[in-house]
């Protein structure tokens, strides 16, 4: 008599080249389903474990509560990792996001942050039951970096195990091993702990800039919640994003780009999901504090009540002007034209102050958006 | 979530009572047919205090989620001295999430670190579990026991996987 049951065969082999590599999103959702299965992919985590404080995360494992957590985080746009599908079916999982989403690690001793540089983070893997023992995680690996050349992000970092030599193995999953990141392109970027590794892949530095919105919330025009533009950039991969008073003013973090680049991708980003047409200019937060420190006003022997501006430029301007030019009724003066930008004074005549951003378009023939001199003090400032 | 191992001492007893009673639930596996007490299998875990034949524990998040265990083959005949038996249990909540491998590759070290050369693991026919991530990590089906045994009124039978090492 032969066993009532045999063992299937472990699983299809995955040809490596047919395996495709996407975020997780309400559109894959059901993949995900199915691959973290009942238990959510072990314990009911649906990888929260590293997103929620102990307590939380132990009180979410019943009644679907980890899952929902991460519906909801989905739902939102919010990224959270990257499936692997293969033949339709997702076959593999990696948490992939902005390191800070992950309190477990930012709470860590091992591996707490070991500079500011914006990093997203890689804190836990999970294969199929079925396509185990395939060699895959060097090509999960190498998807997660083709994702992320893809998407602007700059530095991918992860905590693999190094199993220690001559002793019992330690155990790895969830978490990876060493060699397969070591494979892929990763090197250590710090060991505070010997055999669990900090490990990075640096695909571009990255910086800080500040993106200008021009004319939107004024005269009741395009008019752009603060909130919901931090939302939009932060889901869009773009890291630390603040915005800054309604004139329309985002500070964010993404690897280094020609700014007339990210210029198109953010006005792109607002025609595609808000629907608007704004004029994006943009500084590097480098550039911006230069500005500041040479800022011309503070030289200025004004008198009466004045204002201070500054206009962003959408590029150099090719009209010859002497400086400083007032406009016709002497309530503003250019006080200096620097590259792409104008420093302008603003002042009171009759009680009134005029306002600087037709002024300038009109006499240098560029697009051009004005923000108050303390935004711009602010800005730097934050 | 992180996973650790380490040697049980008779004080987690209960956590191991507690995933033993879970396979016994499922009636894949032990063949005991209502739960066991800690008293219960006190004298079952004295083997387990010996050195060579220990009980690993894989621990996530403080909490015991498996355990593997090393015990004699034919205990106290000097000719089966470099054998030894595994059994491996995985609470309910952390199936097929890879614990039974760490387990077993954990075991399997330390028995080639003890000196033992051969490893048996005698199953249900029907723990499809086991013998999946036992012949993934190349034991071999040596034999097979028929109608051995009876569990709710089905006839089950014994299958002996193993390896050298």
């Amino acid at each position: 008599m032969e066993p009532a049951f045999k063992p299937g065969v472990a699983g299809e082999m995955v040809i490596p080249g047919e395996l495709t590599f996407e975020a997780l999103s309400k559109s894959n959702w059901n993949q995900f389903v199915g691959l973290f299965g009942e238990k959510g992919a072990c314990g009911n985590c649906w990888c929260m474990a590293f997103r929620l404080k102990k307590a939380d995360f132990e009180v979410g494992k019943a009644n679907d509560g980890n899952k929902n957590l991460m519906k909801q985080l989905v739902w939102n746009n919010q990224p959270t990792g990257i499936l692997g599908i293969w033949k339709g079916k997702a076959v593999s999982w990696c948490a992939f996001a902005p390191r800070d989403v992950f309190r477990r690690l930012e709470n860590s001793r091992v591996h707490k942050r070991i500079d500011d540089k914006p990093v997203w983070s890689i804190p836990c893997f999970f294969i199929g039951k079925e396509f185990r023992k395939q060699g895959l995680s060097v090509i999960i690996l190498e998807g997660i970096i083709d994702y992320a050349r893809k998407n602007n992000i700059g530095i991918i970092e992860a905590y693999p195990v190094i199993p220690t030599k001559g002793k019992l193995p330690d155990p790895f999953v969830w978490t990876g091993l060493f060699k397969s990141f070591a494979r892929a392109g990763f090197q250590i970027a710090d060991q505070t702990s010997k055999n669990r590794p900090m490990v990075r892949y640096v695909l571009k530095e990255s910086s800080k800039f500040v993106a200008f919105l021009r004319g939107i919330n004024v005269g009741g025009r395009k008019i752009i919640k603060m909130e919901e533009l931090n939302h939009l950039l932060t889901s869009a991969g773009y890291m630390e994003v603040h915005t800054l008073i309604q004139s329309g003013n985002v500070i964010f973090t993404t690897a280094e780009k020609p700014v007339p680049e990210l210029e198109n991708d953010l006005e792109a980003l607002l025609k595609l999901n808000l629907g608007l047409d704004v004029r994006v200019l943009i500084r590097s937060m480098d550039e911006l504090k230069r500005m500041a420190r040479s800022q011309p006003f503070s030289e200025l022997k004004i008198q009466g009540r004045s204002k201070f501006y500054l206009s962003l430029l959408s590029s150099h301007s090719n009209v010859k002007i002497s400086l400083p030019l007032f406009s016709a009724n002497k309530d503003l003066e250019v006080t200096r034209i620097d590259g792409r930008q104008a420093y302008i004074v603003s002042h009171e005549i009759n009680g009134r102050f005029g306002f600087p951003n037709n002024f300038i378009e009109e006499i240098l023939g560029v697009e051009a958006t004005t923000r108050n001199w303390n935004t711009i003090e602010k800005l730097v400032k934050v | 979530m992180e996973i650790s191992i380490r040697r049980a001492s008779a004080d987690d007893l209960p956590a191991i009572v507690e995933i033993l009673n879970h396979g016994i639930k499922t009636r894949h596996s032990v063949g005991y047919f209502s739960a066991q007490t800690v008293p219960d299998m006190q004298d079952w875990f004295k083997i387990h205090l010996d050195k060579r034949f220990p009980l690993f524990l894989a621990e996530t998040e403080n909490k015991t989620t498996g355990w593997i265990s090393m015990s004699p083959y034919r205990k106290g005949r000097e000719a089966f001295n470099r054998t030894g038996e595994i059994s491996a249990y995985i609470h309910e909540e952390y199936q097929r999430c890879g614990i039974g491998q760490i387990l077993l590759d954990y075991m399997l070290a330390f028995a080639k670190a003890s000196g033992f050369k051969t490893i048996l693991a005698v199953v249900f026919n029907r723990n499809l579990a086991s013998i999946q991530l036992l012949e993934k990590n190349k034991f071999e089906k040596l034999g097979f026991i028929p109608e051995v045994a009876e569990i709710d009124g089905v006839i089950l039978n014994h299958l002996f996987y193993g390896t050298r090492i």
